[in-house]
């Protein structure tokens, strides 16, 4: 048992052998052998020890060798705090830049009079209160920061003493106001405040040293829509405008203007109106691009058909109120004229047909009573009618009585278009052969005779959105006006919409694009005939955009597609249909 | 046993050979270390300093991007292109390299249209049937 025991002790074989080595002793001093015992414990230690110091030569040779290596495996990754900010084509939004802090210490100071003058020419930007702070303090001070390389080169050949530096890590946008409310910005500290800057803060953080990180924009594409929607701002005199391009198949935004925009350099210098989001964060009564979803709504349920027809000749009353048309001298008109006309009361009979409950089914799936799924922050809940008489069901088919932001309309757009699939928009750029997850609103019959109205829209000369048409491109499009609510009521201003898309014919499956432009209270100009409707605004504008970006986006104009036939008028014109 | 006391026994003038030879390993070993701490000393420095250029460089490098990006600002480059008279290219007078063949032929019908006379499509050069 005894001889057992040791094995089980965790050290078990060294006690056995120092046992062993003892009994060795033992039997050279038994033997008269005392100095061949005392010569093998001295080479026993020496032994032990050149084991020692040979494992300590060892390591040491590998830390001499290889600890710099090692070191490298634990070091911080170089640079930046966030990392830099792409379009999908790799072009830079955003990046983090050395700039350099200025500090200052009294007490190393000989010529406090001439160090004020000096630092005073050199650094404009220095507030006369800080300096004078910092040089009565007992310490060294932060003076100013952001100081670019050659500034701090400069102010550093001066060779004041006292007067130090800091490297500093400083969010810089090179495009300046480009896609401002897209890209966002981000403070001081690096935490991301606005647009894409805070709405991917971590994915950011998380890259930073590593990689940059893509949006979906396209750089080409946001130039055409800043440029085109700044000068109908300009020429319209509106107060505000919104322009986005969606891609249709991916959902991912390719250009978000909202304008008036601001320099990301300085947002602190910006009025509070420039800075705000009014594509995302703010609601607006759009007025007749609802009336996409209302016939959307009504012919996937089968309340109507493309041959139904509707008695709009004379103003229709609810609840004491009256509902008109734009376009007075209608009679009867077909369904696809109750689109091209852009008829309230046709679209307002077919919503009461629907029914309120159904209305409200289709408008909740269509995403218009939340705020839109998407990665911004800023994405604004819309206002909604406190209950659905039928007179607010009459009024939201011709979209007034409920305000929805313009990112809200395009993700519902997107889905009237993609097939009938409703899937959040992203300002993330989307792998190629990445399929967006959605759930279905409505058939994809009924998603292809909604691209064909809104074709028809723009190539019926009676249309009102033929003023978007560029030749070839096969625009399609519905326009939208709306009275603004002023102190309480309509007032005379209006927000003027027009959703266009590209290309408007061709199987669902091909790849096309949604143009929105919404302006904020347009003004008459002499070329739009004393109108300030979305027709002969925002159409022509989402027009100039589209013949500006489809080069990049690939698509080519086709021969004779402005005058391709009507199929939809051609077959329908001789059908009687039932009068509503 | 007794093989190792004689084996630990030798000696050469005085000296046992296993003390020798342990005293020379030993030094080897220092002189290695030394000289090793010291080369890696060197090529630690050497590291260093390209280490903090290639951290300059970058510097530099983003700096430039950045200019650069600022200097291709799509606001800037339309004041400019107006300030030479460029602006995007209209939409009728874009195509693509296929297309020329059959706009040549449509610009020649149209010529000759207007002089009273039908040009067949073969008459344009190189046009595809």
């Amino acid at each position: 048992m005894s001889d057992l025991a040791w094995r089980r002790e965790p050290f078990g074989w060294l006690t056995q052998a120092v046992w062993a080595l003892e009994r060795a002793f033992k039997k050279a001093r038994a033997a008269d052998q005392a100095e061949g015992d005392t010569r093998l414990r001295i080479f026993f230690l020496l032994a032990l020890f050149a084991t020692g110091f040979l494992f300590l030569a060892i390591g040491a040779t590998r830390c001499a060798l290889f600890s710099h290596r090692e070191a490298n495996d634990y070091a911080p990754p170089l640079g930046a705090a966030r990392a830099d900010l792409v379009d999908r084509n790799g072009q830079l939004l955003a990046v983090d830049l050395t700039h350099y802090g200025v500090y200052v210490d009294p007490r190393e100071i000989w010529d406090t009079a001439e160090t004020v003058r000096v630092l005073g020419q050199a650094l404009p930007g220095l507030q006369s209160q800080r300096l004078d702070k910092a040089l009565k303090s007992d310490r060294r001070e932060y003076l100013m920061g952001g100081l670019t390389p050659d500034e701090k080169a400069k102010l550093q050949d001066l060779g004041l003493p006292g007067v130090s530096f800091e490297e500093e890590e400083r969010r810089v946008y090179p495009l300046g106001s480009t896609a401002a409310h897209l890209v966002g910005f981000s403070d001081s500290s690096g935490v991301g405040l606005a647009g894409a800057e805070r709405a991917l803060d971590s994915d950011i953080r998380n890259a930073a040293g590593r990689e940059p990180v893509a949006l979906a924009m396209d750089l080409r594409v946001q130039a055409a829509l800043d440029d085109e929607l700044s000068k109908a701002v300009a020429k319209y005199r509106a107060l505000g405008g919104i322009g986005i391009v969606v891609n249709v198949k991916t959902g991912e935004i390719l250009g978000f203007s909202s304008q008036p925009d601001f320099d990301l350099n300085a947002p602190g210098k910006a009025p509070p109106d420039h800075m705000f989001n009014r594509g995302a964060a703010s609601v607006y009564e759009l007025g007749s691009v609802f009336k996409a979803f209302t016939l959307a709504a009504g012919l996937d349920s089968g309340v109507v058909t493309m041959n139904s027809s509707f008695d709009v000749s004379h103003p229709l009353e609810l609840g004491g109120r009256l509902v008109h048309d734009f376009d007075k001298g209608d009679t009867t008109l077909q369904l696809w004229q109750v689109f091209t006309h852009s008829s309230n009361i046709g679209a307002a009979k077919m919503a009461l047909m629907a029914g309120p409950q159904r209305m409200q089914d289709y408008f909740r799936r269509f995403g218009l009573f939340a705020a839109a799924p998407s990665e911004l922050a800023e994405s604004a809940r819309p206002i909604l009618p406190r209950q659905f008489s039928d007179q607010t069901l009459a009024q939201i088919a011709f979209g007034q009585g409920i305000a929805v932001s313009p990112l809200a309309l395009a993700t519902g757009y997107r889905s009237l278009l993609d097939g009938g699939i409703y899937s959040p928009l992203t300002i993330k750029k989307v792998q190629p052969g990445a399929q967006p997850q959605g759930r279905r609103v409505i058939s994809e019959d009924t998603s292809a005779k909604i691209l064909q109205l809104m074709r028809l829209n723009v190539t019926d000369p009676k249309g009102s959105g033929h003023k978007a048409e560029v030749p070839g491109l096969l625009v399609g499009g519905k326009t939208g006006s709306a009275q603004k609510p002023e102190h309480g009521r309509y007032g005379k201003n209006n927000v003027s919409s027009f959703v266009a898309v590209f290309p408007a014919e061709g199987p669902l499956s091909t790849d096309r694009y949604i143009v929105q432009i919404t302006l904020d209270s347009p003004q008459k100009t002499p070329d739009s005939m004393g109108f300030i409707t979305g027709g002969w605004n925002a159409a022509p504008t989402a027009g100039k955009v589209i013949a500006r970006i489809a080069p990049f986006l690939g698509v080519k104009p086709q021969p004779g597609g402005a005058n391709a036939p009507n199929p939809i008028a051609e077959t329908s014109t001789d059908l009687g249909g039932d009068t509503q | 046993m007794n093989g190792l006391a004689a084996f630990l026994g030798r000696s050469l003038r005085g000296f046992r050979l296993i003390e020798a030879g342990a005293l020379v390993v030993l030094l080897v070993m220092v002189l290695g270390v030394y000289l090793a701490k010291a080369a890696a000393g060197r090529e630690r420095g050497d590291i260093t300093t390209i280490q903090s250029q290639i951290d300059d460089e970058n510097k530099r490098l983003r700096l430039l991007q950045a200019e650069v990006a600022h200097l291709e600002e799509p606001a800037r480059l339309e004041r400019l292109s107006a300030q030479i008279g460029l602006g995007p290219t209209d939409v009728k007078h874009q195509g693509s390299p296929e297309a020329l063949a059959e706009i040549a032929r449509n610009a020649l019908n149209e010529k000759t249209v207007k002089k009273g006379e039908a040009v067949p499509p073969a008459a344009v050069a190189g046009a595809p049937q």
